[in-house]
Protein backbone atom coordinates (compact mmCIF):
# COMPACT_ATOMS: atom_id res chain seq x y z
CA UNK A 1 0.00 0.00 0.00
CA UNK A 2 1.27 3.38 -0.51
CA UNK A 3 1.81 5.71 2.65
CA UNK A 4 -0.29 8.77 3.06
CA UNK A 5 1.24 11.65 2.87
CA UNK A 6 0.13 12.65 5.97
CA UNK A 7 -1.93 10.83 8.79
CA UNK A 8 -3.01 10.69 12.36
CA UNK A 9 -4.06 7.67 14.27
CA UNK A 10 -5.66 7.36 17.95
CA UNK A 11 -6.73 3.95 19.06
CA UNK A 12 -8.50 2.96 23.01
CA UNK A 13 -6.42 2.92 25.58
CA UNK A 14 -7.19 -0.51 27.32
CA UNK A 15 -9.10 -3.55 26.48
CA UNK A 16 -9.84 -6.50 28.75
CA UNK A 17 -11.44 -9.08 26.48
CA UNK A 18 -12.45 -12.77 27.50
CA UNK A 19 -15.01 -14.78 30.25
CA UNK A 20 -15.11 -12.72 33.03
CA UNK A 21 -13.77 -9.59 32.13
CA UNK A 22 -16.42 -7.78 33.53
CA UNK A 23 -15.22 -9.04 37.05
CA UNK A 24 -12.35 -7.25 36.50
CA UNK A 25 -13.97 -3.37 36.67
CA UNK A 26 -13.22 -2.55 39.97
CA UNK A 27 -10.12 -2.81 39.60
CA UNK A 28 -9.99 -0.77 36.58
CA UNK A 29 -11.89 1.67 38.25
CA UNK A 30 -9.21 1.71 41.38
CA UNK A 31 -6.61 2.40 39.13
CA UNK A 32 -8.29 5.25 37.57
CA UNK A 33 -9.23 6.75 40.63
CA UNK A 34 -12.51 6.12 40.88
CA UNK A 35 -14.50 6.33 43.63
CA UNK A 36 -18.11 7.03 42.73
CA UNK A 37 -19.07 5.84 38.92
CA UNK A 38 -22.14 6.50 37.36
CA UNK A 39 -22.99 3.51 35.18
CA UNK A 40 -25.56 4.39 32.56
CA UNK A 41 -27.58 2.02 30.39
CA UNK A 42 -30.76 1.18 28.70
CA UNK A 43 -34.18 -0.10 30.44
CA UNK A 44 -33.39 -3.91 28.48
CA UNK A 45 -29.34 -4.17 29.46
CA UNK A 46 -30.31 -3.67 33.23
CA UNK A 47 -33.05 -6.82 33.26
CA UNK A 48 -29.93 -9.00 31.83
CA UNK A 49 -28.40 -11.21 34.61
CA UNK A 50 -24.65 -10.06 33.22
CA UNK A 51 -25.45 -6.24 34.25
CA UNK A 52 -26.97 -7.69 37.44
CA UNK A 53 -23.84 -9.31 38.47
CA UNK A 54 -21.50 -6.73 37.29
CA UNK A 55 -23.47 -4.36 39.62
CA UNK A 56 -22.77 -7.05 42.72
CA UNK A 57 -19.35 -7.12 42.39
CA UNK A 58 -19.32 -3.35 42.37
CA UNK A 59 -20.78 -3.49 45.50
CA UNK A 60 -18.92 -5.96 47.21
CA UNK A 61 -15.42 -4.24 45.92
CA UNK A 62 -16.08 -1.05 47.37
CA UNK A 63 -18.31 0.63 45.04
CA UNK A 64 -21.41 0.41 46.53
CA UNK A 65 -22.34 4.55 46.45
CA UNK A 66 -22.84 3.94 42.65
CA UNK A 67 -25.12 6.01 40.81
CA UNK A 68 -27.74 4.58 38.03
CA UNK A 69 -29.42 6.26 35.27
CA UNK A 70 -30.81 2.75 33.44
CA UNK A 71 -33.52 5.02 31.04
CA UNK A 72 -31.35 5.60 27.75
CA UNK A 73 -33.61 5.43 24.83
CA UNK A 74 -32.37 4.47 21.42
CA UNK A 75 -30.97 7.44 19.00
CA UNK A 76 -29.45 9.12 22.43
CA UNK A 77 -31.50 11.99 22.62
CA UNK A 78 -29.04 15.65 23.68
CA UNK A 79 -31.76 15.90 26.14
CA UNK A 80 -30.86 13.00 28.20
CA UNK A 81 -27.16 13.20 27.66
CA UNK A 82 -27.25 16.70 29.41
CA UNK A 83 -29.72 15.17 32.23
CA UNK A 84 -27.67 12.61 33.13
CA UNK A 85 -24.44 15.11 33.43
CA UNK A 86 -26.85 17.42 35.69
CA UNK A 87 -27.34 13.95 37.66
CA UNK A 88 -23.17 12.93 37.53
CA UNK A 89 -22.68 16.51 38.80
CA UNK A 90 -24.67 16.54 41.80
CA UNK A 91 -24.46 12.92 43.09
CA UNK A 92 -20.65 13.91 42.73
CA UNK A 93 -19.52 11.13 40.88
CA UNK A 94 -15.84 10.93 39.32
CA UNK A 95 -16.45 8.20 36.39
CA UNK A 96 -18.28 6.83 33.70
CA UNK A 97 -19.15 3.06 33.28
CA UNK A 98 -21.58 2.83 30.09
CA UNK A 99 -23.11 -0.64 29.49
CA UNK A 100 -24.90 -1.08 25.94
CA UNK A 101 -25.05 -0.78 22.17
CA UNK A 102 -23.88 2.50 20.51
CA UNK A 103 -27.07 4.96 21.72
CA UNK A 104 -26.11 4.14 25.20
CA UNK A 105 -21.93 4.58 24.13
CA UNK A 106 -22.68 7.38 21.92
CA UNK A 107 -24.62 8.67 25.08
CA UNK A 108 -22.06 8.30 27.93
CA UNK A 109 -19.49 10.01 25.78
CA UNK A 110 -21.64 13.24 25.18
CA UNK A 111 -22.27 13.01 28.89
CA UNK A 112 -17.95 12.92 29.53
CA UNK A 113 -18.06 15.79 27.32
CA UNK A 114 -20.51 17.92 29.18
CA UNK A 115 -19.37 16.98 32.94
CA UNK A 116 -15.34 17.55 31.80
CA UNK A 117 -15.83 20.56 30.22
CA UNK A 118 -18.46 22.00 32.03
CA UNK A 119 -20.52 22.93 29.08
CA UNK A 120 -24.05 22.53 29.49
CA UNK A 121 -25.70 21.56 26.06
CA UNK A 122 -23.81 19.19 23.79
CA UNK A 123 -24.60 21.52 20.34
CA UNK A 124 -21.74 23.46 22.03
CA UNK A 125 -19.71 21.15 21.68
CA UNK A 126 -19.93 19.55 18.00
CA UNK A 127 -16.95 19.49 15.88
CA UNK A 128 -13.87 17.24 14.76
CA UNK A 129 -10.48 17.55 16.98
CA UNK A 130 -11.30 20.74 18.95
CA UNK A 131 -11.95 19.49 22.80
CA UNK A 132 -8.59 20.47 24.77
CA UNK A 133 -7.93 18.73 28.26
CA UNK A 134 -8.73 15.27 29.43
CA UNK A 135 -12.08 13.58 29.88
CA UNK A 136 -13.19 11.76 32.98
CA UNK A 137 -12.16 8.17 33.18
CA UNK A 138 -14.80 6.07 31.44
CA UNK A 139 -15.34 2.27 30.96
CA UNK A 140 -17.53 1.12 27.60
CA UNK A 141 -19.18 -2.46 28.04
CA UNK A 142 -21.09 -2.99 24.54
CA UNK A 143 -23.52 -5.36 24.42
CA UNK A 144 -24.21 -5.62 20.40
CA UNK A 145 -20.82 -6.29 18.31
CA UNK A 146 -21.53 -3.99 15.42
CA UNK A 147 -21.17 0.12 16.34
CA UNK A 148 -17.50 -0.27 17.48
CA UNK A 149 -18.27 2.71 19.44
CA UNK A 150 -16.38 1.01 22.45
CA UNK A 151 -13.57 1.60 20.30
CA UNK A 152 -14.15 5.07 18.47
CA UNK A 153 -13.52 9.07 18.56
CA UNK A 154 -16.88 9.23 17.14
CA UNK A 155 -20.16 10.26 19.38
CA UNK A 156 -23.67 10.60 16.90
CA UNK A 157 -26.13 12.06 19.17
CA UNK A 158 -29.61 13.09 18.39
CA UNK A 159 -31.40 16.68 18.94
CA UNK A 160 -35.28 15.48 19.52
CA UNK A 161 -36.34 18.82 19.31
CA UNK A 162 -34.58 20.56 16.42
CA UNK A 163 -35.10 16.97 14.72
CA UNK A 164 -30.74 16.44 13.56
CA UNK A 165 -28.00 14.69 14.22
CA UNK A 166 -24.91 15.70 15.85
CA UNK A 167 -21.97 14.67 15.34
CA UNK A 168 -18.68 14.97 17.64
CA UNK A 169 -15.48 13.63 16.85
CA UNK A 170 -12.60 13.48 19.02
CA UNK A 171 -9.59 10.85 20.18
CA UNK A 172 -10.61 12.41 23.54
CA UNK A 173 -14.23 10.44 23.75
CA UNK A 174 -12.84 6.98 22.88
CA UNK A 175 -13.26 5.16 26.19
CA UNK A 176 -10.95 4.70 28.78
CA UNK A 177 -11.08 1.14 29.04
CA UNK A 178 -12.97 -1.40 27.08
CA UNK A 179 -14.75 -4.40 28.47
CA UNK A 180 -15.25 -7.46 26.02
CA UNK A 181 -16.86 -10.07 27.87
CA UNK A 182 -18.96 -12.48 25.61
CA UNK A 183 -21.62 -12.85 28.87
CA UNK A 184 -22.51 -8.98 27.69
CA UNK A 185 -23.61 -9.87 24.13
CA UNK A 186 -24.97 -13.68 24.89
CA UNK A 187 -28.23 -13.07 24.87
CA UNK A 188 -28.48 -11.03 21.37
CA UNK A 189 -30.69 -12.49 18.87
CA UNK A 190 -29.55 -13.93 16.34
CA UNK A 191 -31.25 -11.54 13.66
CA UNK A 192 -29.43 -8.51 16.20
CA UNK A 193 -26.70 -10.51 16.16
CA UNK A 194 -26.61 -11.19 12.06
CA UNK A 195 -27.09 -7.36 11.14
CA UNK A 196 -25.21 -5.36 13.97
CA UNK A 197 -22.25 -7.83 12.75
CA UNK A 198 -22.89 -7.17 9.03
CA UNK A 199 -22.47 -3.39 9.76
CA UNK A 200 -19.00 -3.73 12.36
CA UNK A 201 -18.27 -5.91 8.17
CA UNK A 202 -18.69 -2.69 6.71
CA UNK A 203 -17.14 -0.92 9.02
CA UNK A 204 -13.95 -2.34 8.12
CA UNK A 205 -14.67 -2.89 4.85
CA UNK A 206 -15.26 0.70 4.48
CA UNK A 207 -12.07 2.20 6.16
CA UNK A 208 -9.90 -0.40 4.17
CA UNK A 209 -10.18 1.74 1.03
CA UNK A 210 -11.30 5.06 2.79
CA UNK A 211 -9.58 8.21 1.82
CA UNK A 212 -8.36 8.15 5.34
CA UNK A 213 -7.17 4.79 5.48
CA UNK A 214 -3.56 4.48 6.89
CA UNK A 215 -1.36 1.52 7.59
CA UNK A 216 -2.29 0.76 10.75
CA UNK A 217 -6.43 1.37 10.40
CA UNK A 218 -5.75 -1.04 7.71
CA UNK A 219 -4.14 -3.96 9.91
CA UNK A 220 -7.30 -3.01 12.30
CA UNK A 221 -8.99 -3.75 9.52
CA UNK A 222 -8.17 -6.75 8.12
CA UNK A 223 -7.85 -8.72 11.21
CA UNK A 224 -11.08 -7.49 11.71
CA UNK A 225 -12.57 -8.64 8.94
CA UNK A 226 -10.67 -12.47 9.63
CA UNK A 227 -12.48 -12.36 12.61
CA UNK A 228 -15.80 -11.33 11.59
CA UNK A 229 -16.41 -13.59 8.58
CA UNK A 230 -15.14 -16.40 10.21
CA UNK A 231 -17.29 -16.50 13.31
CA UNK A 232 -20.56 -14.78 12.67
CA UNK A 233 -22.08 -17.82 11.07
CA UNK A 234 -21.08 -19.76 14.11
CA UNK A 235 -22.39 -17.27 16.72
CA UNK A 236 -25.76 -17.71 14.95
CA UNK A 237 -25.93 -21.11 14.48
CA UNK A 238 -24.48 -21.59 18.64
CA UNK A 239 -25.49 -18.77 20.18
CA UNK A 240 -23.71 -19.74 23.56
CA UNK A 241 -20.67 -19.84 21.89
CA UNK A 242 -18.38 -17.96 24.06
CA UNK A 243 -15.45 -18.45 21.60
CA UNK A 244 -17.34 -17.11 18.47
CA UNK A 245 -19.05 -14.65 20.62
CA UNK A 246 -15.93 -13.46 21.97
CA UNK A 247 -14.21 -13.22 18.58
CA UNK A 248 -17.12 -11.34 17.12
CA UNK A 249 -16.77 -8.96 19.99
CA UNK A 250 -13.17 -8.23 18.91
CA UNK A 251 -13.77 -8.13 15.68
CA UNK A 252 -16.18 -5.68 16.44
CA UNK A 253 -14.05 -3.78 18.63
CA UNK A 254 -11.31 -3.67 15.61
CA UNK A 255 -13.29 -2.65 12.93
CA UNK A 256 -14.11 0.29 15.50
CA UNK A 257 -10.34 1.04 15.42
CA UNK A 258 -10.39 1.52 11.72
CA UNK A 259 -13.11 3.03 11.19
CA UNK A 260 -12.39 5.85 14.09
CA UNK A 261 -9.41 6.86 12.11
CA UNK A 262 -9.83 5.52 8.38
CA UNK A 263 -13.89 6.72 8.84
CA UNK A 264 -16.40 4.99 6.58
CA UNK A 265 -17.75 5.85 3.15
CA UNK A 266 -20.67 5.40 0.53
CA UNK A 267 -22.39 2.43 2.09
CA UNK A 268 -22.89 4.87 5.51
CA UNK A 269 -23.89 7.87 3.44
CA UNK A 270 -26.29 6.06 1.67
CA UNK A 271 -27.42 4.24 4.42
CA UNK A 272 -27.60 7.32 7.33
CA UNK A 273 -29.61 8.36 4.66
CA UNK A 274 -31.71 5.70 3.97
CA UNK A 275 -32.20 5.16 8.21
CA UNK A 276 -33.52 8.95 8.48
CA UNK A 277 -35.99 8.44 5.76
CA UNK A 278 -37.55 5.38 5.74
CA UNK A 279 -36.66 4.11 9.63
CA UNK A 280 -35.08 0.88 9.00
CA UNK A 281 -32.40 -0.86 11.03
CA UNK A 282 -28.64 0.24 10.58
CA UNK A 283 -27.23 -2.34 10.20
CA UNK A 284 -29.90 -3.98 7.96
CA UNK A 285 -28.91 -1.27 4.67
CA UNK A 286 -25.79 -2.08 5.40
CA UNK A 287 -26.47 -5.53 4.50
CA UNK A 288 -28.51 -4.30 1.49
CA UNK A 289 -26.26 -1.53 0.44
CA UNK A 290 -22.36 -3.21 0.99
CA UNK A 291 -21.89 -5.38 -2.08
CA UNK A 292 -23.93 -2.48 -4.40
CA UNK A 293 -20.87 0.29 -3.32
CA UNK A 294 -18.44 -2.32 -3.20
CA UNK A 295 -19.33 -2.50 -7.05
CA UNK A 296 -19.59 1.11 -8.02
CA UNK A 297 -16.18 1.73 -5.99
CA UNK A 298 -14.42 -0.84 -8.19
CA UNK A 299 -13.11 1.31 -10.09
CA UNK A 300 -10.72 3.04 -7.15
CA UNK A 301 -10.39 0.12 -5.09
CA UNK A 302 -9.69 -3.17 -7.42
CA UNK A 303 -6.08 -3.73 -5.78
CA UNK A 304 -6.91 -3.49 -2.45
CA UNK A 305 -10.62 -5.39 -2.87
CA UNK A 306 -8.87 -8.19 -4.94
CA UNK A 307 -6.31 -8.39 -1.77
CA UNK A 308 -9.69 -8.28 0.18
CA UNK A 309 -10.43 -12.34 -1.16
CA UNK A 310 -7.91 -13.49 0.93
CA UNK A 311 -9.16 -12.58 4.18
CA UNK A 312 -12.84 -13.72 3.39
CA UNK A 313 -12.66 -16.80 1.42
CA UNK A 314 -8.33 -18.00 2.39
CA UNK A 315 -5.42 -18.56 0.66
CA UNK A 316 -6.59 -21.81 -1.24
CA UNK A 317 -8.99 -19.76 -2.96
CA UNK A 318 -7.14 -16.67 -3.51
CA UNK A 319 -4.22 -18.32 -5.18
CA UNK A 320 -6.72 -20.04 -7.36
CA UNK A 321 -8.42 -17.07 -8.52
CA UNK A 322 -6.92 -15.78 -11.67
CA UNK A 323 -5.74 -11.93 -9.85
CA UNK A 324 -7.83 -9.66 -12.81
CA UNK A 325 -11.14 -11.79 -11.15
CA UNK A 326 -10.29 -11.57 -7.21
CA UNK A 327 -11.85 -8.09 -6.82
CA UNK A 328 -15.02 -9.36 -8.20
CA UNK A 329 -14.64 -12.88 -6.33
CA UNK A 330 -14.47 -11.16 -3.00
CA UNK A 331 -17.34 -9.39 -3.12
CA UNK A 332 -19.21 -12.43 -4.66
CA UNK A 333 -18.29 -13.81 -1.53
CA UNK A 334 -19.22 -11.10 0.64
CA UNK A 335 -22.82 -11.70 -1.25
CA UNK A 336 -22.79 -15.52 -0.48
CA UNK A 337 -22.19 -14.86 3.26
CA UNK A 338 -25.24 -12.72 3.53
CA UNK A 339 -27.30 -15.28 1.49
CA UNK A 340 -25.96 -17.79 4.29
CA UNK A 341 -27.03 -15.06 6.91
CA UNK A 342 -29.96 -14.52 5.70
CA UNK A 343 -31.31 -18.36 5.60
CA UNK A 344 -30.22 -18.49 9.46
CA UNK A 345 -31.33 -15.17 10.64
CA UNK A 346 -33.64 -13.31 8.58
CA UNK A 347 -31.12 -10.57 7.12
CA UNK A 348 -32.18 -8.42 4.13
CA UNK A 349 -30.58 -8.56 0.72
CA UNK A 350 -32.69 -5.85 -1.09
CA UNK A 351 -34.18 -2.96 -0.81
CA UNK A 352 -37.78 -4.53 -1.19
CA UNK A 353 -36.83 -6.30 1.82
CA UNK A 354 -36.64 -3.40 3.88
CA UNK A 355 -40.35 -2.40 2.27
CA UNK A 356 -37.65 0.73 0.83
CA UNK A 357 -38.84 2.14 -3.03
CA UNK A 358 -38.58 4.06 -5.79
CA UNK A 359 -40.58 7.17 -4.55
CA UNK A 360 -38.15 7.02 -1.49
CA UNK A 361 -34.62 7.54 -3.78
CA UNK A 362 -35.14 11.52 -4.61
CA UNK A 363 -34.82 12.17 -0.13
CA UNK A 364 -32.40 9.54 0.22
CA UNK A 365 -30.43 10.60 -2.62
CA UNK A 366 -30.29 14.47 -1.36
CA UNK A 367 -29.17 13.52 2.64
CA UNK A 368 -26.46 11.04 1.12
CA UNK A 369 -24.58 13.62 -0.53
CA UNK A 370 -24.33 15.67 2.81
CA UNK A 371 -23.58 12.79 5.10
CA UNK A 372 -19.80 13.50 6.33
CA UNK A 373 -19.19 9.20 5.10
CA UNK A 374 -19.55 10.80 1.52
CA UNK A 375 -16.28 12.87 2.32
CA UNK A 376 -13.94 9.79 2.60
CA UNK A 377 -15.93 7.24 0.32
CA UNK A 378 -12.86 6.47 -2.64
CA UNK A 379 -15.24 7.35 -5.67
CA UNK A 380 -16.86 10.92 -5.12
CA UNK A 381 -20.48 10.53 -4.52
CA UNK A 382 -22.91 12.12 -6.84
CA UNK A 383 -26.70 12.05 -7.95
CA UNK A 384 -26.18 9.47 -10.49
CA UNK A 385 -23.87 7.29 -8.70
CA UNK A 386 -26.24 6.73 -5.45
CA UNK A 387 -28.85 6.40 -7.69
CA UNK A 388 -27.26 3.35 -9.40
CA UNK A 389 -26.27 2.06 -6.04
CA UNK A 390 -30.05 2.24 -5.13
CA UNK A 391 -31.44 1.07 -8.36
CA UNK A 392 -29.22 -2.28 -8.50
CA UNK A 393 -30.46 -2.80 -4.50
CA UNK A 394 -33.58 -3.17 -5.02
CA UNK B 1 13.80 36.07 15.75
CA UNK B 2 11.85 33.12 15.04
CA UNK B 3 9.10 34.18 16.88
CA UNK B 4 8.86 37.43 15.05
CA UNK B 5 8.99 35.42 12.06
CA UNK B 6 6.14 32.83 12.78
CA UNK B 7 4.13 35.84 13.75
CA UNK B 8 4.53 37.73 10.79
CA UNK B 9 3.75 34.50 8.48
CA UNK B 10 0.64 34.31 10.81
CA UNK B 11 -0.28 37.93 9.95
CA UNK B 12 0.18 37.12 6.45
CA UNK B 13 -1.66 33.75 5.81
CA UNK B 14 -4.61 35.14 7.95
CA UNK B 15 -4.64 38.16 5.18
CA UNK B 16 -4.60 35.71 2.55
CA UNK B 17 -8.16 33.84 4.52
CA UNK B 18 -9.44 37.05 3.84
CA UNK B 19 -9.03 36.72 0.31
CA UNK B 20 -10.24 33.26 0.18
CA UNK B 21 -13.25 34.59 2.10
CA UNK B 22 -13.89 37.55 -0.26
CA UNK B 23 -13.58 34.78 -2.50
CA UNK B 24 -16.21 32.47 -1.21
CA UNK B 25 -18.20 35.76 -1.24
CA UNK B 26 -17.63 36.46 -4.50
CA UNK B 27 -18.32 33.08 -5.94
CA UNK B 28 -21.59 33.02 -3.73
CA UNK B 29 -23.06 35.55 -5.79
CA UNK B 30 -22.52 34.41 -9.00
CA UNK B 31 -22.29 30.79 -8.57
CA UNK B 32 -25.41 28.11 -8.81
CA UNK B 33 -23.73 25.29 -7.31
CA UNK B 34 -22.68 27.24 -4.12
CA UNK B 35 -25.96 28.96 -4.13
CA UNK B 36 -27.81 25.05 -4.01
CA UNK B 37 -25.38 24.42 -1.38
CA UNK B 38 -25.97 27.07 0.69
CA UNK B 39 -30.02 26.34 0.54
CA UNK B 40 -28.98 23.39 3.38
CA UNK B 41 -27.43 26.12 5.98
CA UNK B 42 -29.34 28.17 8.34
CA UNK B 43 -29.60 32.04 7.81
CA UNK B 44 -26.75 33.96 9.11
CA UNK B 45 -24.56 31.03 9.86
CA UNK B 46 -21.06 31.96 10.48
CA UNK B 47 -18.15 30.60 9.30
CA UNK B 48 -14.95 31.79 10.23
CA UNK B 49 -11.28 30.40 8.95
CA UNK B 50 -8.19 30.72 11.38
CA UNK B 51 -4.74 29.95 10.27
CA UNK B 52 -3.66 28.78 13.35
CA UNK B 53 -5.27 27.70 17.02
CA UNK B 54 -6.75 30.78 18.83
CA UNK B 55 -6.15 32.89 15.90
CA UNK B 56 -8.75 35.67 15.12
CA UNK B 57 -10.69 34.52 12.11
CA UNK B 58 -11.63 35.56 8.99
CA UNK B 59 -15.43 35.16 8.54
CA UNK B 60 -18.32 34.79 5.94
CA UNK B 61 -22.48 34.93 6.81
CA UNK B 62 -24.83 33.27 5.09
CA UNK B 63 -27.35 35.55 4.25
CA UNK B 64 -30.35 36.01 1.52
CA UNK B 65 -28.55 32.68 -0.20
CA UNK B 66 -25.05 34.12 -0.37
CA UNK B 67 -22.37 34.26 1.77
CA UNK B 68 -20.63 37.81 2.64
CA UNK B 69 -17.51 38.48 4.25
CA UNK B 70 -17.83 39.63 7.55
CA UNK B 71 -15.61 42.62 8.31
CA UNK B 72 -15.32 42.12 12.15
CA UNK B 73 -12.19 39.36 13.28
CA UNK B 74 -13.63 39.33 16.84
CA UNK B 75 -16.50 37.10 16.52
CA UNK B 76 -17.08 33.58 17.47
CA UNK B 77 -18.12 32.00 14.21
CA UNK B 78 -20.89 29.30 14.39
CA UNK B 79 -18.10 26.71 11.89
CA UNK B 80 -14.73 27.18 12.83
CA UNK B 81 -12.26 25.69 10.31
CA UNK B 82 -8.36 25.99 11.90
CA UNK B 83 -5.27 24.75 10.82
CA UNK B 84 -3.20 22.91 13.07
CA UNK B 85 -0.05 24.37 12.09
CA UNK B 86 1.34 27.42 10.04
CA UNK B 87 2.83 24.84 7.62
CA UNK B 88 -0.31 23.26 7.08
CA UNK B 89 -1.99 26.31 6.52
CA UNK B 90 0.51 27.46 4.06
CA UNK B 91 0.06 24.37 1.99
CA UNK B 92 -3.68 25.22 1.69
CA UNK B 93 -3.10 28.84 0.69
CA UNK B 94 0.15 28.06 -1.92
CA UNK B 95 -2.28 25.19 -3.78
CA UNK B 96 0.25 22.59 -2.43
CA UNK B 97 -3.05 20.73 -0.55
CA UNK B 98 -6.61 21.55 -1.23
CA UNK B 99 -9.12 22.11 2.17
CA UNK B 100 -10.47 18.77 1.43
CA UNK B 101 -6.71 17.05 1.45
CA UNK B 102 -6.16 19.21 4.57
CA UNK B 103 -9.60 17.57 6.29
CA UNK B 104 -8.91 14.32 5.29
CA UNK B 105 -5.61 14.19 6.49
CA UNK B 106 -6.49 15.95 9.80
CA UNK B 107 -4.45 18.78 9.23
CA UNK B 108 -7.15 21.30 10.57
CA UNK B 109 -9.56 21.02 12.96
CA UNK B 110 -13.56 22.20 12.89
CA UNK B 111 -16.04 23.43 15.87
CA UNK B 112 -19.58 23.41 14.82
CA UNK B 113 -22.05 21.55 13.04
CA UNK B 114 -20.30 18.47 10.81
CA UNK B 115 -23.62 17.65 9.55
CA UNK B 116 -22.32 20.49 7.10
CA UNK B 117 -18.95 19.67 6.38
CA UNK B 118 -19.59 17.43 3.35
CA UNK B 119 -21.05 20.64 1.70
CA UNK B 120 -18.71 22.94 3.40
CA UNK B 121 -16.00 20.98 1.37
CA UNK B 122 -17.84 21.13 -1.90
CA UNK B 123 -18.36 24.81 -2.17
CA UNK B 124 -14.11 25.28 -0.60
CA UNK B 125 -13.70 22.87 -4.44
CA UNK B 126 -15.37 25.42 -6.19
CA UNK B 127 -14.20 28.55 -4.79
CA UNK B 128 -10.47 26.81 -5.18
CA UNK B 129 -11.20 26.29 -8.70
CA UNK B 130 -11.96 29.94 -9.50
CA UNK B 131 -9.20 31.50 -7.28
CA UNK B 132 -6.40 29.09 -8.66
CA UNK B 133 -4.98 29.08 -12.02
CA UNK B 134 -5.74 26.26 -13.86
CA UNK B 135 -2.58 23.79 -13.13
CA UNK B 136 -2.92 24.00 -9.56
CA UNK B 137 -6.64 22.73 -10.26
CA UNK B 138 -5.81 19.66 -11.86
CA UNK B 139 -3.71 18.24 -9.32
CA UNK B 140 -5.88 19.73 -6.18
CA UNK B 141 -9.28 17.80 -7.52
CA UNK B 142 -10.10 14.65 -8.28
CA UNK B 143 -12.83 15.82 -10.60
CA UNK B 144 -12.76 19.12 -13.04
CA UNK B 145 -15.56 21.24 -11.43
CA UNK B 146 -17.42 22.66 -14.36
CA UNK B 147 -17.27 26.69 -13.57
CA UNK B 148 -20.35 28.63 -14.16
CA UNK B 149 -18.98 32.49 -14.86
CA UNK B 150 -15.77 33.37 -15.87
CA UNK B 151 -12.86 33.84 -13.73
CA UNK B 152 -12.18 36.79 -14.58
CA UNK B 153 -15.47 38.38 -12.98
CA UNK B 154 -14.54 36.62 -9.37
CA UNK B 155 -10.79 38.12 -9.67
CA UNK B 156 -12.67 41.19 -10.52
CA UNK B 157 -15.00 41.46 -7.55
CA UNK B 158 -12.49 40.34 -5.21
CA UNK B 159 -10.25 42.89 -6.51
CA UNK B 160 -13.06 46.20 -6.35
CA UNK B 161 -14.13 44.68 -2.64
CA UNK B 162 -10.28 44.82 -1.82
CA UNK B 163 -10.20 47.97 -2.92
CA UNK B 164 -12.77 49.33 -0.49
CA UNK B 165 -15.95 49.24 -2.82
CA UNK B 166 -17.69 46.06 -1.24
CA UNK B 167 -16.12 46.68 2.38
CA UNK B 168 -18.42 42.99 3.60
CA UNK B 169 -20.89 43.24 6.44
CA UNK B 170 -20.13 44.18 10.02
CA UNK B 171 -21.86 41.80 12.76
CA UNK B 172 -23.42 44.16 14.34
CA UNK B 173 -25.53 44.61 10.91
CA UNK B 174 -26.19 40.75 10.24
FE1 LIG C 1 -22.21 1.55 10.98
Amino acid sequence: MKIPEFYEHTTGKRVISGVDALSHIPYELKMAGVTKPIIVTDVIVCKLPFFKKMLESLKVSGFADFDLFDQIPADSPVTIAEQIAIQYTSAECDGIIAVGGGSVLDCAKSVNLLVSTGATKVESVMGMDHIPGNLKPFIAVPTTSGTGSEATKVAVVSDPIKKIKIEIITEKIIPTVSVLDPEATISLPAKVTASTGFDALTHAIEALYSLQSNPLSRVEALTAIELIVGNIENVIKNPKDIYSRLALANGSYLAGCAFSNAMVGGVHAIGHAAGAVCHVAHGDIMSVLLPAVMKANLIATKEITSELLYWLEGAEVFSSTPVEKRAEKAIESIINIRKRLKVISGLPETLSDLKIDRSQFEEIINKALDDGASITNPVSLTREFVFKILESSL
Amino acid sequence: MKKLLYKAGTVFSQLILDIVCQGIDAVSKYDRVVQRELSGFPENTIMGFSAVMDGKPSCVIKKNGAFHKVKDHTIQPDILISFKSLKAAYAVLLGIDSVKTAYLNYRLYYKGDLMLSAAILRIMDRVESYLFPDFIMKRLLSMKPVRQVSKILIYGTVISSLLGFNKGVSYENT
